[in-house]
């Protein structure tokens, strides 16, 4: 569950193949746990969390997790717009998943234009690779090479062990902030990618509390 | 999905057409609109050339005093002349030339009072017609329509041609007597010039309204082509106009909470109905809803406008007979629902109307409210809140059991009857607003067994969220409406 207190709300959004395990990433990040079964996602589901990015602001992810299935793409491309960032999804042992990232990439792209989306490449599945059960088919020179080539951070998960999901998931929202405090991304009217939070726009009032409480305690 | 990437982007463009966001693009009005604009100065130009040759007439009775001055100007348009004798310079370039000699001539002379006015109006032809020729240009790139100045520039070169011969002969006879103030001969002199530009000037009005008015016709072709009537831009224009989001409203409501909750220093924000639906999730889900809704909405308008005569009204009243199918009034009947009945409806309802959708969620958190209910309350103030998150957590859960609903409508391959699905829906719709219901008298005839000064208000607060509640999993209903209808089309 969301924090109340957060600077800056960011939306992002989950896209890539079917059964490459979307969901289970976001339902370990969520809720730190691993769900055996799971149905295919119906359109779009949502999740949020509250992360602190070290010494600086809180910040509330409102993650959208899509449905991969072909039927659904005319829904979630709706959700494209209003999102910041987007996690490209790929199965490990799934050589197609992977093959299919810069269609993913470029549709995204292209609906979140004129704003320019933070990617991260994240490949699922890795305890399935680390145990042997399956064969991997993506190397991780492959993906560290796509990533070089377009600029973007990519690592490899696992939602069963939880290996690197919270580093998947803070990678990107570091980023996000770093082109809000260079000045690259700014909230805007009519666009819900990024917005501030409730503290962010009352720090005026928390300095009046301050002050109030400072003579209270002199007085004892 | 294939595994083929070939298909993965055809099937990817052939979804494209049901992206409603992209049938905004289709409407060509900024090129329109860029055309209309062109077109405006150069009417304003052209009316002021209408006053020419008045303006001319009126300025000869000065002619006379400007004799001397007349005389410098002579070598300067024996120039221009010469320059019209090559045939390579355009007729604009003409008037650039003449555009430079009075700039150079007025800035010299300051007395030319009568003058200058004159030919302020020859440099406002001459601009005029880098105008016309500027938009013609714009026009035959882009319409094809003829250029005012290929209309006109046939007689015009004849004309010039033949001012010029004999100006050539005027000069040979007068040039022994350069001193002399032949008035006689610089009053004809003038009166051609002035005929000249006003065979030009009138060549190029009509030119430049030929051009208007065909400017004017492909507008309204453009504007009207595929469009017949301009219903699409009207309605392009009209939607809007639309009454504000509930989400909006409710989010409005819940940092406003937010903010009093923090001025009066609590240092717990209090947990408000809007907020608790926030948290449930709730918004987010009306929110997409309202984003699906929307995009149908459009699309449907888009489709209607395709249409006309009784096709148009056979396909209305199909579409006016599901939205009244949709429908249900809630506040006439005081029918509750228990946990048991709510799960067979709810499980009936929603088989009907798509068999993808997850019911579990709802019945979910309807077990859950109704577990809570039954244990014991500590204090008032307890029974109260649990009361509120309790009617929030419920409506958060239909919110999204609608979203759904609406996803599955749009995508639907299941050849189940549209008035089935919208009948179905009125039932879901009802049985929600029923367990609302049963939830908020539950807690009231709790909220009874305490006999406090703040009872009553608790009472009424619990009702009040219950019929809030009620209206915006009815109005999330309504939302369904235009995606069940496009369904039809």
């Amino acid at each position: 569950m969301a924090d109340l207190m957060f600077d800056y709300q960011f939306r992002l959004i989950l896209i890539g193949d079917s059964t490459v395990g979307k969901s289970s990433l976001l339902k370990f990040f969520n809720d730190g746990k691993f769900v055996e079964v799971s149905d295919p996602t119906v359109g779009v589901d949502f999740f949020a969390r509250t992360i602190q990015i070290p010494s600086g602001p809180r910040i509330k992810l409102q993650l959208w997790d899509t449905a991969g299935q072909e039927r659904f793409r005319s829904i979630t491309k709706s959700y494209y717009r209003n999102s910041v960032g987007a996690l490209l999804i790929y199965d490990i042992t799934k050589r197609a998943s992977f093959e299919h990232i810069p269609v993913w990439m470029n549709d995204a792209k292209r609906h979140i234009e004129p704003h320019r989306p933070v990617f991260v490449l994240v490949g699922c599945k890795l305890d399935l690779v680390n145990n042997g059960a399956s064969k991997r088919e993506v190397t991780e020179e492959e993906a560290k090479q796509f990533g070089a080539e377009h600029n973007i951070f990519t690592v490899e998960t696992s939602a069963k062990t939880g290996s690197n999901v919270e580093l998947a998931f803070s990678a990107i929202t570091q980023e996000i902030y770093q082109r809000i405090k260079s000045g690259e991304y700014q909230m805007e009217e009519g666009w819900d990618g990024i917005k501030s939070g409730y503290s962010h726009h009352s720090a005026s009032i928390d300095f009046n509390n301050y002050i109030e409480a400072e003579p209270a305690k002199s007085c004892c | 999905m294939s595994d083929s990437e070939a298909e993965f982007e055809s099937a990817d463009e052939g979804s494209k057409n049901e992206d409603g966001w992209e049938i905004e693009s289709d409407f060509d009005l900024p090129d329109v609109k860029s055309l209309s604009v062109e077109y405006k100065p150069t009417e304003t130009k052209l009316s002021a050339l209408t006053n020419f040759s008045e303006n001319v007439d009126t300025k000869h009775p000065e002619i006379n005093d400007a004799c001397n001055e007349m005389s410098m100007v002579q070598p300067k348009l024996d120039k221009l002349d010469v320059n019209n004798d090559n045939n390579t310079k355009s007729e604009s370039q003409v008037s650039e030339v003449i555009q430079n000699e009075i700039k150079q001539t007025s800035t010299q002379t300051t007395g030319w009072g009568g003058w200058s006015s004159g030919w302020s109006v020859n440099s406002l032809l001459s601009t005029a017609s880098l105008l016309t020729n500027q938009v013609s240009q714009g026009l035959t790139n882009v319409i094809g329509a003829p250029a005012p100045e290929q209309l006109a520039s046939v007689d015009n070169n004849k004309e010039v041609k033949n001012v010029q011969e004999t100006k050539v002969n005027d000069e040979v006879t007068e040039e022994p007597s350069k001193s002399i103030l032949d008035t006689n001969y610089f009053l004809s002199n003038v009166s051609q010039i002035t005929k000249i530009v006003e065979t030009t000037g009138s060549k190029i009005i009509s030119g430049g309204l030929d051009t208007l008015e065909t400017v004017g016709k492909k507008t309204i072709e453009v504007l009207q082509d595929g469009d017949p009537g301009l219903r699409k831009k009207r309605a392009m224009f009209f939607q809007n106009t639309e009454k504000i989001n509930l989400s909006q409203v409710l989010q409005e409501a819940k940092e406003k909470s937010e903010v009093e909750s923090k001025q009066n220093n609590q240092v717990e924000i209090k947990k408000g109905y809007a907020y608790l639906l926030d948290s449930f999730q709730g918004l987010i889900h009306l929110e997409s809803l309202e984003l699906l809704s929307k995009q149908c909405q459009m699309k449907l308008q888009t489709v209607l406008l395709s249409y006309s005569g009784t096709q148009l009204t056979d396909i209305q009243d199909k579409l006016d007979q599901i939205k009244d199918l949709c429908y249900f009034d809630f506040d006439d009947d005081e029918k509750c629902m228990s946990i048991e009945e709510f799960r067979n409806s709810l499980i009936t309802c929603i088989n009907k109307i798509s068999t993808d959708v997850k019911t579990e969620k709802i019945l979910r958190v309807s077990d859950l409210i109704d577990e809570k209910s039954n244990k014991e309350f500590d204090s008032e103030d307890s029974i109260h809140n649990e009361a509120i998150s309790a009617l929030a957590e419920l409506t958060a859960a239909a919110m999204e059991l609608f979203y759904k609903l609406g996803e599955m409508i749009m995508i639907d391959s299941q050849n189940q009857l549209v008035t089935v699905k919208a009948e179905q829906l009125s039932i879901l719709n009802e049985s929600v607003c029923c367990r609302i219901r049963f939830i908020a008298n539950k807690y009231a005839s709790l909220l009874t067994n305490y006999d406090a000064d703040g009872t009553s208000n608790n009472i009424s607060d619990v009702y009040l969220e219950s019929s809030n509640s009620s209206s915006y999993i009815q109005d999330a209903a309504q939302l369904l409406i235009p995606i069940l209808q496009l369904s039809v089309i």
